[in-house]
């Protein structure tokens, strides 16, 4: 019901530095309003602690157990602001439509159930060739799809997120952006890269891949261009952020899909570990700007108004510089975790020759010129506008000042050395039977 | 009766050591849940505690790719 592979190991990472980051972050947050802070920190554990069982789970058992821990401790976080309207609509909205996505999701395993008689992921490879029911398979195929693409905001199933990023605190978003994603991308490889295989003469499985694979190029293709499309006309700079974040889970299913195409296990690992190494660079450069995001917005979040950010660049360098360097490693600047990150997951969907997959690529590559607009929008606010307010430079607790450090850091680290933590991230397990069934 | 039930409960492999840092993680979600009862209005003692618990997570989750348990929770 667990599996120990690389898949899992570097997902918990990723998962486990987002949780870090996070309590970095929130003590701007904690100290400016009166949240309880223990209540706060154990639901983000709990969080966590679904979330790595989500990237764990070889079972379809264990993944919704995961989800479940996830969410329910996710859907408080994001209305823990009890006195605040928006933050009560972004609990309510994400816990009915979370809750929605929940029963798709259990749906579809349910019927995938039906047609293969195993909820062990394992077991579901194997017997997919000779299933009971083939249009159970299908139909459960389609609902995993619904209901994964709900959490990790693609689209057509992205409407939730930019008022569920809004209103919950930013230090919330920060993590709803970085650590649930990355926990529901583990837990939707899992299930449909390793779940269900190409089986060559089988009609039904292959039916199933060559359908899954489609259906979810066309989901990247739209979420890439909504996401950034959407992005180019927000003035809130966290509803920015949310369509950024929706975008980005666009450019990772191409490694999501590299990997689902993939001739061999070894191209499957190295683009399942593209992908993780992807949301590892992702975190680190939206963990970044969500600390800065919190730290300008005061109390209740109210400065999160592109003009808000008008001239602060030589007012508070360090602020500036800092958000500036996380724009570009989000546009995917050389030199930065971003652009690394990109070029990882672009390159199993290039190497697989197919018109569809290049196609994808194309898309990619044009949308990352696209959001060059809004990345660029705001450096240019914070350095070539000039304030007409004034401008109070906001006090930045160690925590705060720590979670930048690291990230601007982070940030460089991954864009130059990043070729210890890719070879980690492929790196095979030792024991043959790592796998469990 | 009894002897039924013996003869249709299978023993699990229960590999703890391959869910060591999801244990941790949920630990230390429980001392910080239970700390904050005891003595609330307080915000540094809960954040070193989730933070020293997340770091040995992390250490436990880096020590698994050397030494992979084989199989968990059959």
């Amino acid at each position: 019901m667990i599996a120990t592979d690389p898949l899992r190991l570097s997902f918990s990472i990723v998962l486990i530095f987002v949780a870090a980051m996070t309590i970095l972050v929130s003590t701007v947050w904690a100290e400016r309003e009166t949240i309880p802070v223990g209540e706060y920190h154990a639901l983000l554990l709990f969080a966590t602690f679904g979330s790595m069982f989500m990237a764990s789970g070889n079972d379809f058992v264990i993944i919704f157990l995961g989800l479940e821990t996830l969410s329910i401790a996710t859907y408080v976080m994001a209305g823990l602001r009890k006195s605040d309207l928006k933050s009560n609509e972004s609990a309510m909205k994400y816990f009915i439509l979370g809750s929605f996505a929940s029963a798709f999701l259990l749906y579809g395993m349910a019927l995938i159930y039906g047609a293969t008689g195993s909820t062990n992921i394992t077991e579901i490879a194997v017997r997919i060739a000779t299933p009971n029911f083939p249009g159970l398979l299908l139909i459960g195929g389609a609902m995993l799809v619904i209901g994964f693409g709900f959490k990790v905001a693609t689209v057509p199933f992205h409407v939730w997120t930019p008022d569920v990023y809004e209103g919950a605190p930013s230090p919330v978003t920060g993590f709803m952006a970085a650590g649930p994603k990355a926990a529901a991308f583990a837990s939707f490889i899992r299930v449909f890269v390793i779940g269900f295989p190409f089986v060559a003469g089988a009609t039904a499985a292959g039916y199933l891949h060559e359908s899954w694979i489609t259906a979810l190029a066309v989901m990247a293709m739209l979420t890439m261009t909504v996401g950034n499309i959407s992005a180019i006309v927000q003035n809130n700079v966290k509803r920015m952020l949310a369509y950024s974040s929706i975008s980005h889970a666009g450019y990772a299913m191409v490694g999501f899909i590299g990997a689902g195409v993939a001739k061999t296990n070894e191209g499957r690992d190295v683009a399942i570990a593209a992908v993780a190494f992807y949301l590892l660079t992702y975190a680190v450069t939206n963990l970044g700007a969500f600390a800065i995001v919190s730290l300008v917005g005061q109390k209740n979040d109210r400065r999160t108004e592109f003009e808000d950010y008008n001239g602060i660049g030589f007012k508070s360098p360090v602020i500036a510089f800092s958000l500036s360097l996380f724009m570009l490693s989000l546009l995917g600047m050389p030199l930065t975790a971003g652009f690394i990150g990109k070029v990882l997951v672009f390159r199993p969907a290039l190497e697989a020759g197919s018109v569809l997959l290049t196609t994808l690529v194309v898309v990619a590559v044009v949308n990352t010129a696209i959001s060059a607009y809004y990345y660029l929008r705001l450096i240019v606010v914070m350095f070539f506008r000039e304030r007409t307010t004034d401008w109070l430079e906001p006090k930045m607790p160690v925590g705060v000042a720590a979670a930048i450090l690291i990230t601007v850091i982070g940030v460089f680290y991954f864009g130059v050395f990043a070729d210890s933590w890719i070879e980690k991230f492929t790196k095979p397990m030792p024991v043959a039977a790592a796998q469990s069934k | 009766m009894n002897t039924i039930l013996l003869q249709t409960l299978t023993n699990p492999n229960v590999n703890l050591a391959a869910v060591l840092p999801e244990m941790v993680v949920a630990l230390t979600g429980i001392i910080v849940m239970l700390y904050d009862v005891f003595v609330p209005k307080q915000r540094n003692v809960t954040t070193a505690i989730s933070l020293i618990g997340l770091a040995i997570a992390g250490y436990l989750t880096l020590s698994m790719w050397g030494e992979a348990p084989p199989t968990s929770w059959n």
